[in-house]
């Protein structure tokens, strides 16, 4: 399986053409959040954005 | 052109609970779709095929309500609609319309200014709850005990807002309750699934941390479910309840359009996203009309 890196922590991601865009991805070294955005040519990550205000159920 | 197979998902972030939904219709063989409003929808794409159904399940309200409304539009047929999506998003209509057919809701007033709620005090008396229009996750909600507690919030509203533009709010008697609240899960216009949410806060989201307990599904509940759905349409809605512990009444606290379950349904067992899909399933081939609601319909944008 491929990998990419955490973008705060640099702890390896594991990734895969399974996950879908928008998905979101924890890292098991610091827990923070990102957001895959995209998949198709080549895995790439950001940041998971924060909590907004008219978030929720 | 309508595509009679294809489903989109339109959301604001692809959580559990979506991947869940989207594995669920695939397996019933529909083409799903997943819209993301952050990166952007190429509305002559989705004109030139539209689907049959738009499932709406965006985190944020502003979104479902103007998604919503443009989905309607459009043509396809949009689950949960956006005139429910409408009552959901406002604590305020939801009262008002849901009192009129006999749901047990909570006495309530509405505030337009911070006057209004002094004199609501004189009728509900203390403690008593003051909750903003819309907001999730028990945000913004005050348990006002005592009228020095009311003075120190109106201080503390008074510095972020002077001129008193975040009212109307919905101002509520205070029903003392256990320690725990209750969600019935509601798919088309039938519980599929009870929880109490056990939390020794007065607010028990399972965001703010409150513990899952699965209970059963009383005629009460259904009752509500019954009345809600009849007049806000069936769909996917949780319902919250809650119970007072000296008489056992049950109080219609709120319901959601776009309830989380990927955390409660791992301790009740219940597959929220295949009851979906079932649901979806059913009224792809039953047609649209099992969705009506006794709302007025607007599609007014946000």
């Amino acid at each position: 399986m491929e990998k990419t890196n955490c973008l705060v922590c640099a702890e390896a991601i594991s990734t895969s053409k399974e996950y879908f865009t928008g998905e979101i991805l924890s890292c098991g070294g610091c827990g923070q959040e990102h957001e895959v955005v995209q998949v198709a040519s080549s895995f790439q990550l950001a940041l998971a954005p924060e909590l907004e205000e008219d978030w929720g159920e | 052109m309508i595509s009679s197979n294809k489903i989109i998902i339109s959301t604001t972030l692809f959580r559990p609970e979506e991947i869940q939904i989207k594995a669920a219709l695939l397996r019933r063989g529909f083409n799903v779709d997943v819209c993301l409003t952050r990166q952007g929808i190429s509305w002559e794409k989705l004109m030139a095929n539209l689907p049959a159904i738009v499932l709406m399940r965006n985190l944020s309200h502003r979104e479902a309500l103007n998604n919503s409304a443009m989905y309607t539009a459009a043509g396809p047929l949009v689950i949960n609609s956006h005139a429910s999506i409408q009552i959901c998003t406002n604590k305020v209509l939801q009262s008002v319309e849901l009192q009129r057919v006999n749901v047990p809701i909570i006495d309530y007033r509405v505030a337009f200014n911070s006057d209004d709620i002094r004199n609501a005090v004189e009728t509900l008396g203390y403690p008593f709850v003051i909750k903003p229009i819309s907001a999730s996750w028990g945000r913004g909600i005050a348990r006002i005990l005592n009228s020095e507690a009311l003075e120190t919030w109106f201080a503390a509203r008074e510095s972020v807002d002077a001129s008193e533009k975040s009212y109307p709010l919905l101002v509520q008697r205070y029903i003392e309750k256990s320690d725990f609240d209750i969600r019935v899960v509601v798919i088309g216009d039938i519980p599929v699934v009870a929880f109490k949410r056990n939390s020794a806060h007065w607010k028990t989201n399972t965001h703010l941390n409150g513990k899952v307990e699965p209970i059963a599904i009383t005629d009460e509940f259904k009752e509500i479910a019954k009345n809600v759905t009849r007049k806000i349409g069936k769909g996917f809605y949780g319902i919250d309840l809650i119970e007072d512990p000296n008489t056992g009444k049950i109080f219609f606290c709120e319901v959601n359009h776009n309830p989380e379950f990927a955390k409660s349904s791992a301790i009740h067992g219940v597959d929220i996203a295949e009851c979906i899909a079932d649901y979806v399933y059913e009224i792809a081939v039953e047609g649209i009309q099992s969705t009506k609601s006794e709302i007025r319909p607007s599609l007014a944008l946000v």
